[in-house]
């Protein structure tokens, strides 16, 4: 028999307490690991946006923050093309247009049009032929909307296109979205030879600072971001993820207060134990370390637990008919490890000040205590 | 002259700001083998267990001195090792620990101690025997008869080879036939190891294997024979 024989016989023989000091710890990770899920299904939402133009560099204009941002002349296209170290150029442009028996629609375009490939998965059909062509892709809530199939036409501003290919996306919000070709959707929106944004590719090896340099000290008017820039740069992410973690701190403080009351309990009930070990000569160091090590054990269960009963609620979030489709949580193994160290950390933390407290109880009180 | 077992001087234990006196200045000798089986009897709240408490290291008198084998325990801030290696304890409500089993209670104070798992198995083993339980290894101290409870608690209380025993009412939860038992095994360790026994009770049957019989009353030795 060794010191862990006692604690495994300990943590076995109080099976009730165990689990629930366990569970206690598993409610604050598992509320954590819910939380930091949903921030993360949240970031990478907002990454996937920004991937859509496959990227190193995303131009907007320079008032994008204003109300009415204004968009970019088309025609700077030529002199970017240009520029060394520059591989190719995407463009890109978002309205909302009503059509159909539909109010407003919000209509993405691209060009070049298999763009819209890296966000949207063709469903039925294919993609758009050209920049200029009558056509338009149609997300599956919008063809289900207006009752359409893959061959049908649908009247966008006095122009009949013609559904070339229903997409379907995991975001369920994207799919209430159209796709037209950018010529159409600049002639619908009025703004001809205007774009929202432009996408910049790189060549292999150019340096990204130099050309953003570039760039920005010959349109003066742009705003020049790369990509990781434009993710940082995403305040509501960023308030998004502030305020999340502050929900998490929040929960760990009450896993926290929770696994430490539990301990505290756990250490009360045992105080004739505690003083029957201190009669046979047991020093207070040896008895810390055993409420210690039990609390890391239980540390490490409960954040396991936490683990499950985090990823299991998120799921059943996104399974609920009010969010379907519009929250997604995305796990990784770094979130999983993260919540296995606070919990280890909390079950130490709830077994230090039991622990402490277990050494300093007189052997004679404690051997009178029932 | 041999040096006393066990010496004390002038104890005195008080608590709450010393409003309540449990001793009131005990002086107590105990002599070396044979006469070092000594029976402690008084009625309960008479201070018997306070005193054992203090000569085994689990509380510290108010005044006054004790010796154990002529050495000061005041001095001595080990009172960890020396309830270890020195002192072994039998209670009066066994105070097992239910999650071991009877031999694990036993290996409980060699923990520790520089024994190997094998040698503390296989002391807490012969212990086990010693006492007549030989069958009962693996079995909680919640399966045990109360008398076999007593047993596991004194192969534990010997398992360092103590040299002083303080038994605390040792028979108080034993019928008259198992107190017996329990006292014939006291009387055949205290012969075979010349282990020094002291034992509280107020249970004359107890007293009659006693060498020596101290009184206590109101926290003072009143008597002694």
């Amino acid at each position: 028999m060794s010191i862990f024989t006692i604690i495994r016989r300990n943590l076995l023989a109080r099976k009730t307490r165990s689990l629930l000091t366990a569970l206690g710890i598993a409610v604050g990770i598992g509320t954590m690991v819910s939380l930091l899920g949903l921030t993360e299904g949240y970031r990478r939402i907002t990454l996937a946006f920004t991937d859509l133009l496959k990227s190193d560099l995303l131009l907007l204009d320079r008032r994008i923050a204003d109300l009415n941002p204004r968009l970019i002349d088309e025609s700077i296209e030529n002199d970017l093309q240009r520029m060394p170290g520059v591989a190719s150029i995407q463009k890109m442009m978002v309205g909302v247009v009503g059509f159909e028996d539909l109010p407003g629609v919000v209509v993405y375009a691209t060009d070049p049009p298999e763009m819209i490939l890296n966000f949207f998965r063709i469903h039925e059909g294919g993609l758009l032929s050209s920049a200029e062509s009558p056509e338009i892709l149609v997300g599956r809530a919008v063809a289900n909307s207006l009752n359409k199939e893959v061959g049908d036409y649908v009247d966008v501003e006095g122009v009949l296109h013609k559904i070339v290919g229903i997409y379907t996306s995991p975001f369920y919000v994207m799919d209430a979205t159209v796709v037209l070709p950018l010529r159409h959707l600049q002639r619908a929106l009025g703004r001809q030879g205007k774009v929202m944004a432009f996408g910049v590719g790189l060549e292999h090896g150019s340096s990204i600072s130099d050309i953003k340099m570039l760039i920005e000290r010959r349109h003066p008017e742009l705003q020049c971001m790369g990509l990781a820039e434009s993710v940082r740069k995403n305040d509501l992410l960023r308030i998004a993820e502030a305020f999340i973690w502050a929900i998490s701190i929040v929960a760990l403080t009450v896993g926290g207060i929770g696994a430490f009351n539990t301990m505290s309990m756990s250490v009360f009930e045992r105080t004739k134990e505690i003083g029957i070990l201190r009669s046979l000569g047991w020093p207070g160091s040896r008895i810390f370390i055993i409420v210690m090590t039990e609390g890391l054990i239980l540390g490490v269960i409960g954040g396991m637990l936490g683990c499950v009963v985090g990823i299991g609620l998120d799921h059943l979030i996104e399974a609920t008919a009010r969010v379907r489709g519009m929250i997604v949580s995305a796990f990784t193994w770094q979130l999983c490890l993260k919540a296995l160290i606070v919990a280890t950390f909390l079950g130490s933390f709830g077994g230090v000040y039991p622990a402490w407290k277990a050494t300093r109880i007189s052997p004679v009180i404690a051997l009178r205590s029932e | 002259m041999a040096t006393p077992e066990i010496q004390v001087q002038g104890i005195v234990k008080t608590y709450g700001k010393g409003r309540v006196r449990a001793l009131r200045g005990i002086h107590l000798e105990v002599a070396p083998y044979p006469d070092n089986f000594v029976v402690l009897m008084g009625p309960s709240g008479c201070g018997k267990s306070t005193l054992l408490n203090l000569l085994g290291g689990l509380d510290q008198a108010t005044e006054g001195r004790i010796w154990i084998k002529g050495q000061p325990l005041e001095n001595r801030n080990d009172l960890d090792r020396y309830r270890a290696s020195e002192i072994g304890f039998v209670f009066q409500s066994f105070n097992l620990l239910t999650a071991l089993n009877a031999l694990e209670n036993v290996e409980v104070p060699m923990l520790g101690n520089g024994m190997s798992n094998k040698q503390r198995t296989c002391r807490a083993q012969e212990l086990l025997h010693e006492v007549g339980l030989d069958d009962k290894w693996n079995v909680s101290p919640r399966e045990l008869s109360m008398g076999e409870q007593q047993r596991v608690a004194i192969a534990r209380a010997l398992a360092n080879m103590p040299s002083i025993i303080l038994a605390d009412e040792p028979t108080g939860n034993l019928d008259s036939a198992t107190t017996e038992d329990v006292l014939r095994l006291f009387v055949k360790l205290h012969q075979a190891l010349h282990i020094t026994f002291l034992i509280a009770t107020h249970d004359l049957q107890v007293a009659s294997h006693a060498r020596a019989v101290l009184y206590m009353k109101d926290g003072m030795i009143v008597e002694g024979k």
